[in-house]
């Protein structure tokens, strides 16, 4: 059993039972500039199990994306990670590139900010996906199209997109192909960073829709990064909130949200209550 | 103050798409826009809010329909109040002179109304602090910040002007939870003497800022109403569009207050 | 002033692009002092030392009428190098006012200044050039100006593609909605970002003006023979070479290795007036 053992955090953590045993667990990752020695990210430890949701909140330049590269061994040039990422017991960190490979796409996947540069402009997404497919699961090419279609309509989308060019399609959409490709990958860690920063209420809710979905269904495990303490609190069992590459708060959604211990904490609900105060007042009491 | 500024009637807006297909982007828009008020333009992506404000910026020709500010053409208009409009766009990337420094980006703003440069440098500075930047930013190089402050030195830039029609186009979107409740704040008490027209697709910052609401759903306005007519008893009188925006919103909204009062 | 200082911050970073400014800074440098450092007279002929080897007095030897090859090699760097530049400046200067002055005010002077590059981009550059210096008549002059009125329409169009493109960008977009006129938008905002670009492309052209030059001289269109110029060297050289090869050497490396400098330069330059590239890297910000 882990523990999350975050020494910056202010006072003790309740032992927390994680639905079944933890498929990745971090422990003291720091990210640095090679250079320069900065750290950008210091000595978090997080677990997240099969069938749950990590979210990760903070304001931007918190170290949430670095994070989460880190996670996946992804880190741009120029950055060097430290500590133990640990993908069922093995340190993802000290893996050779080779090895590091064969667990992308089946069993780690990334769903990213930037929905129109994940995908190849040249080729139809149905192609792109089930190019993905007769790679990474070893499918005949009748297969993996089969494939496609049933993710594609598991995530909401109509057949038709599987035969369209990224640039015909919204935002949205294409962040609904990519959860749909982790979908049919099966992977058992999808790390989802911003994926609803930038798109409009229905998209979002479709995308958070789709991702709540793969937790739910397949027992993935999910780490969701946002700054949307909304999408989080629906979607999250866990929080771990970022705060200057710090972890300042890390436990239970409901506690970590309903009573902040941490400051920071309570100010970026504070700032998230004053925003929607208007709405939430009206939804209560004329939207049920 | 409650005057008829900007009246947009039965604007039309089509683009072309390949050699003969044209696309209706804005079919017969008409909506006043009033002195001392925000007015939200709510709409899913690619219903043409976008379009709307280059049209009412001026910076495209509508295909028909006619645009007035003050009972004169638009473009008439800004040539003799130079300064009198200033925007704000949502990629904020492109939103600065890579070559500029912060303080000449907001001089820039100054320079609109007719301030000469010499005699702005304190002004600068107030400006920076209304949109809660340091001083010491000021002549630093615009892409060396950060993607919330370069959105907010695009804000002091548009303030600098004192401008009369401002328009926000998915200008808070960018920007973190935390700065999005100050910068509402701060556009609700710039905009007593200016009207406002407030692009976005949350509609929860939406009601928290404007006064008035318009829906564009695929070319049309569906709904002009006053903000509280969202959370009326009855949604009989919303349109689907805007009641589909009410209901997705609501399925992800933060519920503090309803999880026992802990926070 | 920032970004000046910027700019030669990221310039000094980059060794090989450093390197070829000074090496071009150097030869430069020769062929302006080339009286102090040769005590040959380039053009004094010796026909009793003709061809001779490698000596104290001779550090290159000396060419088929005995002349000295370094003091030709130090007075053909001012034609070879001055030409270029001023072919350089004259089509930048030309070209990039053209194309942003037609990307900025479109309409019937866009048409027209296009229509015109695509008539003279329709030829091979190089085939226009000889065509014109012989309906001209071969000499210096009339090389300087084919290669200007050959030129010019690449850097139009170059500038007004830029110009075109800053045109989309939010930042224009505000200047316009703020009532500033298209001149000082362009003197603002347009000139200083496409700038670096036209830089760039003409540092890498002076190469190939470079090249073009010296081809034209060595086959006698250019530079007329007793001037030192590195191509009519190599084209004197040309006709011992099976006896004396390595006659070609001076002229040839002195060509390759300030061509290959100006390459360098050029793409130092562009890394370095790259906005986005000089910035701090990513986690350095404060």
């Amino acid at each position: 059993m882990i523990t999350p053992e975050t020494s910056h955090a202010p006072g003790g953590h309740e032992e927390r039972a994680l639905p079944g045993s933890p498929l990745l667990v971090a422990r003291q990752v720091s990210v640095r500039v090679k250079d320069s020695g900065r750290v950008l990210v210091d000595r978090v430890s997080l677990a997240v199990a099969a069938g749950s949701c990590l979210g990760i909140v903070g304001e931007s330049g918190s170290g949430k994306t670095l994070l989460c590269r880190a996670l996946l061994a992804l880190l741009p040039r120029g950055l060097a990670a430290s500590g133990q990422v640990l993908f069922e017991g093995q340190d993802v960190l000290a893996m050779t590139d080779r090895e590091r490979r064969s667990l992308r796409g089946r069993d780690t996947s990334l769903v990213t900010q930037q929905a129109m540069t994940a995908f190849d402009p040249l080729l139809t997404l149905g192609t792109q996906m089930a190019a993905f497919f007769c790679d990474r699961l070893g499918l005949g090419k009748r297969a993996a199209h089969d494939l496609v279609r049933t993710v594609l309509e598991r995530v909401n989308l109509p057949p038709r997109v599987a035969q369209c060019y990224p640039h015909e399609l919204s935002g949205g959409m294409l962040q609904r192909c990519m959860t749909a490709t982790s979908l049919g990958l099966g992977s058992r860690l999808v790390v989802a960073d911003e994926p609803t920063t930038a798109l409009d209420a229905k998209s979002r809710r479709d995308v958070l829709l789709a991702l709540k979905g793969l937790v739910t269904e397949q027992g993935t495990a999910l780490i969701l990064v946002s700054h949307d303490l909304g999408a989080v609190q629906t979607m999250a069992d866990t929080i771990l909130v970022l705060q200057g590459g710090r972890c300042v708060e890390y436990g239970c959604a409901r506690t970590v949200l309903n009573a902040p211990r941490h400051e920071y904490t309570r100010y970026l609900v504070r700032t998230r209550k004053a925003l929607s105060a208007r709405f939430a007042r009206f939804a209560r009491h004329g939207g049920e | 103050m409650d005057k008829v500024f900007v009246s947009v009637s039965h604007v039309q807006k089509r683009y072309a798409r390949g050699l003969r297909k044209k696309v209706r982007v804005l079919e017969d828009v008409s909506f006043e826009l009033r002195l001392g008020c925000v007015t939200g333009l709510l709409g899913a992506s690619g219903s043409g809010k976008s379009t709307l404000a280059r049209l009412l910026l001026g910076l495209e020709k509508p295909d028909g329909g006619r645009i007035l500010i003050e009972g004169q053409e638009l473009r008439a208009w800004r040539a003799a109040n130079r300064g009198g409009m200033a925007v704000v766009f949502q990629d904020y990337v492109t939103s600065v002179n890579p070559v500029f420094t912060v303080e000449e980006c907001v001089a820039e703003g100054l320079e609109a109304c007719g301030k000469r440069n010499g005699e702005d440098s304190p002004c600068v500075a107030e400006l920076l602090a209304r949109v809660g930047l340091a001083e010491s930013l000021a002549d630093r190089r615009c892409l060396e910040l950060s993607g919330g402050q370069i959105q907010r030195v695009c804000l002091a830039r548009a303030f600098a002007s004192r401008p009369r029609l401002l328009v926000l186009d998915e200008a808070l979107s960018s920007l973190d939870v935390s700065l999005q409740a100050g910068m509402a704040e701060l556009l609700r008490g710039q905009a007593k003497d200016m009207a406002c027209l407030f692009i976005t697709h949350d509609i929860q910052l939406a009601s928290l800022i404007c006064e008035r609401i318009l829906v564009l759903d695929q070319g049309k306005i569906t709904d002009n109403v006053p903000t509280e007519a969202l959370f009326a008893e009855s949604g009989a009188h919303l349109s689907p569009a805007l009641r589909e925006m009410l209901d997705c919103t609501m399925v992800f909204c933060s519920r503090f207050e309803d999880e026992g009062h802990g926070a | 002033m920032r970004r000046a200082r910027g700019i030669w911050r990221a310039l000094w970073r980059n060794k090989v692009g450093m390197a070829s400014l000074i090496f071009l800074c150097l030869v430069l440098a020769a062929g302006l002092f080339a009286p102090l450092l040769s005590a040959h007279d380039p053009l004094a002929v010796d026909m009793k030392n003709r061809l001779g080897p490698c000596t104290a007095e001779h550090l290159l030897g000396t060419d088929s009428l005995g002349r000295d090859i370094l003091a030709r090699l130090l007075y053909g760097a001012r034609t070879s190098m001055g030409l270029a530049l001023c072919v350089m400046l004259a089509t930048v200067g030309i070209g990039s006012l053209l194309g942003l002055a037609a990307g900025t005010f479109r309409g019937l002077f866009d048409s027209l200044v296009m229509r015109v590059t695509e008539v003279l981009m329709s030829f091979p550059s190089e085939v226009l050039v000889l065509a014109l210096v012989g309906m001209a008549g071969p000499g210096m002059e009339n090389a300087f100006w084919a290669c200007v009125l050959c030129r010019w329409p690449w850097y139009a169009r170059v500038a007004r593609s830029l110009t075109l493109g800053f045109r989309d960008m939010n930042y224009v977009a505000y200047a316009r909605v703020a009532g500033f006129s298209r001149t000082h938008i362009l003197v603002r905002h347009i000139l200083p970002c496409a700038s670096g670009e036209i830089a760039v492309l003409a540092t890498l052209d002076c190469a190939s003006v470079l090249l073009m030059i010296s081809a034209l001289s060595f086959l006698g269109l250019g530079v007329q023979p007793p001037v030192p110029e590195w191509g009519t060297m190599l084209g004197e050289a040309r006709e011992v070479m099976i006896l004396h090869p390595w006659q070609m050497l001076p002229p040839g490396l002195a060509i390759l290795l300030v061509v290959a400098a100006f390459n360098f330069l050029g793409d130092a330059l562009r890394d370095a007036l790259d906005p986005w590239r000089t910035l701090p890297q990513p986690g350095e910000r404060p």
